[in-house]
């Protein structure tokens, strides 16, 4: 069902209907500076130190999803378009990611005791993981539940408390959550405002422990700079234009047109590691477009090989970026090598599209985030490299080929925040570390290395009164004795290496 | 040898001249990014080898020339050389042991993975981030700049060192010696101060690690934000000395305690700053310290003050802003006295007490003086501290385990010590601050972390195909129904 993102008083089927959007109120903007005050006090009573309390707030946040999930499909499609099948699997699955921190987190939040010196050993050489104190966290608008929750989920597996500010281009999901994240959470652990950039603007003037933000580099640069005037550390999940890359040789193009195509109709193109563009030899562009239009076939076979109109696509989230994208494709001076530039304006849906151009383009000088991959020829697998390695580091970088060669190159020669064989976007779904180098973001998210994030590293010993000859060497007077011995300990003996 | 810092041209013993300080044109700096980019580029550090070899160049620059580190340091920091060979140069064995263990921190992770991926090749490489810029300070001149060098050569790094101007002979030094050791290819060197130092943060770096103040960490940080520059700061502040006294033997809490403020004459990022103690074991305590310098200092009259075992204030500035403090305090002298050198910026050993509105007590000491403050108990000082800035380190002696507990839950530091001051620091365990005292991690494992990328990589074979086109559109029914039980986990029943 086609919308503008309004949402009605009455749901169309009859369900409950999504609650509206409301932006905390101007007037009560110094109740921002009391929602900070209220988290810290209650992070200091240490309602978050034992692992039973985040595990209950853990699985709280899993059922707030579960629970709900019919609520948080209508609201993602009333936002985006997106359809419920991935509504599901990539936003509200997202609760098994509080699950999987339920089951780690009495791994993840031992103390270490590593190896020292044997005349430390008894000095209780101990790392403490523990919490930083209380943590913003801004998430955007494209993948809305995920991007808040996953953040979240590591956020509070770490023992911190947390105000979060969802995306007022997502406002039936924004509002949703305002109603449900009061029923779930502890307010003493979690809390939320609504806004713009009225109210982020207050909220990045206040003192937080950690601000990890999802979205662009410019308002990624705004936060940083923010956070450097309290020595606040950030975490920025941001963007920019993955490549994927052809090394055509043994390849199944019929294969690697779905998992390219896959990549990129997902939420339209709307994904911070969508396929942005691809490089390919010459003689292999005309079989892989063929296979593309083959794919599209298969999948929206329904509405004759058109996503459009197909209640398995989504669209563009609302009318500035679909004039953006748009835009982009109009000021191209490519060719379309698959697919057509058609669009329905009043539902900003595009039809997919691959436009044949050079690096100079207008499509190659900005993420595109939307269904448009322009397709640029290279060489070879060198070509591609230089190409890529002359533009900012991207999220992700995704390269089909079969040779083992050609994967050491882009291993070594190139940086990415992530690199895949042979698919795109599924690396998000393993569990591994998920973070951006260079314009693509610092840090990570997902997993232990997401917990980490969140998490000093509080190193202790405890130094026993029996030990006090040994260490006394360290006190003056500092006799001949001492001085010849503290030359000798501090020249150790230098390893031969060769490189 | 006392001395203001100045080197004359030929050393006292006939040992060659120090060499003389200048800083960089600004010129240069520009073009030194640049190379340094181009040469990143090239892989030229992506072999292990290559890093083990630039890693054991660096022990060699130091074990080499130890006795030029020692009288550098000696010229600016009046340090005497045995704190300078256990503290700085002894800083040599952290790159033996990056080079030992290399191999174990540069390996790929390969995590557990739910079955449906194993044939993915799941891994999680360690990579480099590029070129980084290294700001180090005055106060353990080689120790701040070869740790963090450490970390970022061990991850593949290449680097720019920025040393600091107000140890200049030291900076001299490691100007002269780093391109003679070190690939040019590898690490550069720029002198200078301010002017220099701002054109340096206007380039795009991959990771800027500093050591030093909160007010020029915000500049630092300021400046990365620009380009999205991920950065360590080690920072201080006032790092508190809590003591619980049942059980306590305080002639070795005392050596302990004094043990951590001497060094460098306090100008360590980690000295205990200042006392809280009980008001019935504050003359205990200063009684003991008196005994403890009677001890250490019998030489000269139990007065550290014309030791050559206790060193001096780095500069006029300095020495005059920690006798002001001494000046301004309205507290009275419970140890020690009031009394200086002022030709050497040397301050003798004082605790003075008072209470936590003193301007003592306004930013971090970084000198030879304790404000001692009185506390009722165990839970009146963990409040005074929850009540200020983080600190770098908290140095809490007791008996008690039900008192370690408490300070492990109830505060946040840096580093959490019993019953010692100082001594985390040598044993290779990550250092790092929280809130004012910093961000990031410098030591060991911990500080190759801060210059590596994991960079997450997935293979996924053709022979997949099948399992993975669920994905695929069109949703059919059965597809969508199976969607939702897949993303509907069973919560598990959990209670606090």
């Amino acid at each position: 069902m086609a919308t503008n993102g309004k949402v009605n008083g009455n749901g169309a089927n009859g369900h409950a209907a999504l609650p509206e959007w409301h932006s905390t109120p101007l007037a009560e903007i110094p109740k921002l500076w009391q929602l900070h005050a209220d988290l810290n006090a209650s992070f200091r009573t240490g309602i978050m130190w034992p692992l039973a309390k985040r595990k209950q707030e853990l699985a709280a946040m899993a059922r707030m999803m579960t629970e709900n999930a019919e609520l948080w499909a209508k609201a993602i499609y009333a936002d985006l378009g997106k359809p419920e099948f991935q509504a599901n699997l990539f936003e509200i699955g997202i609760s098994h990611q509080a699950v999987t921190a339920i089951a780690e987190l009495d791994e993840w939040t031992a103390p270490l005791k590593p190896d020292v010196h044997e005349r430390h050993t008894e000095w209780s050489p101990t790392v403490y993981k523990v919490p930083k104190g209380v943590v913003l966290i801004i998430s955007p608008w494209n993948y809305p539940l995920t991007l808040t929750m996953q953040p979240l989920v590591a956020a509070l597996a770490a023992g911190n408390c947390a105000l979060l500010k969802p995306s007022e281009l997502a406002p039936s999901v924004s509002a949703l959550m305002a109603e449900l994240v009061p029923k779930y959470f502890d307010p003493g652990v979690v809390r939320l405002v609504n806004g713009g950039v009225k109210e982020t603007t207050r909220l990045l003037e206040l003192k937080w422990d950690h601000i990890f933000y999802t979205g662009n580099g410019a308002v990624g640069r705004i936060i940083a700079q923010a956070a450097a005037r309290h020595l606040t550390p950030v975490t920025l999940e941001l963007g920019g234009k993955s490549p994927v890359v052809i090394d055509p040789t043994g390849l199944d193009l019929n294969i690697v047109a779905k998992r390219i195509l896959h990549g990129k109709l997902a939420n339209a193109g709307q994904t911070c590691v969508a396929p942005d563009y691809i490089l390919c030899p010459e003689a292999s562009q005309k079989p892989l477009m063929a296979a593309m239009t083959k794919t599209m076939e298969e999948w929206f076979h329904e509405t004759g090989g058109k996503a459009l109109r197909s209640p398995h696509y989504g669209r563009i989230v609302n009318e500035r970026h679909f004039r953006r994208v748009q835009g982009l494709v109009e000021k191209s001076k490519g060719e379309v090598v698959f697919g057509e530039k058609q669009t329905d304006p009043e539902r900003y849906a595009m039809e997919p599209i691959v436009i044949k151009t050079d690096g100079e383009d207008d499509l190659m000088k900005e993420e595109i985030f939307g269904p448009v991959f322009p397709l640029i020829t290279i060489k070879d697998v060198d070509d591609a490299i230089n190409f890529i390695e002359d533009r900012d580091h991207p999220l992700s970088l995704y390269v089909f080929t079969k040779n083992d060669e050609t994967k050491q190159k882009f291993l070594a020669r190139t940086r990415s925040g992530g690199l895949v064989f042979n698919d795109t976007m599924e690396q998000l779904a393993v569990g591994l570390p998920f973070g951006g180098v260079g314009e693509s973001g610092m840090g990570y998210t997902v997993g232990r290395a997401g917990y980490d994030q969140f998490t000093h590293l509080r190193a202790s010993v405890d130094v026993p009164y029996d030990h006090e000859e040994a260490v006394s060497l360290r006190y003056p007077p500092y006799t001949e004795e001492k001085v010849n011995l503290s030359k000798l300990i501090s020249r150790p003996e230098v390893p031969n290496v060769h490189a």
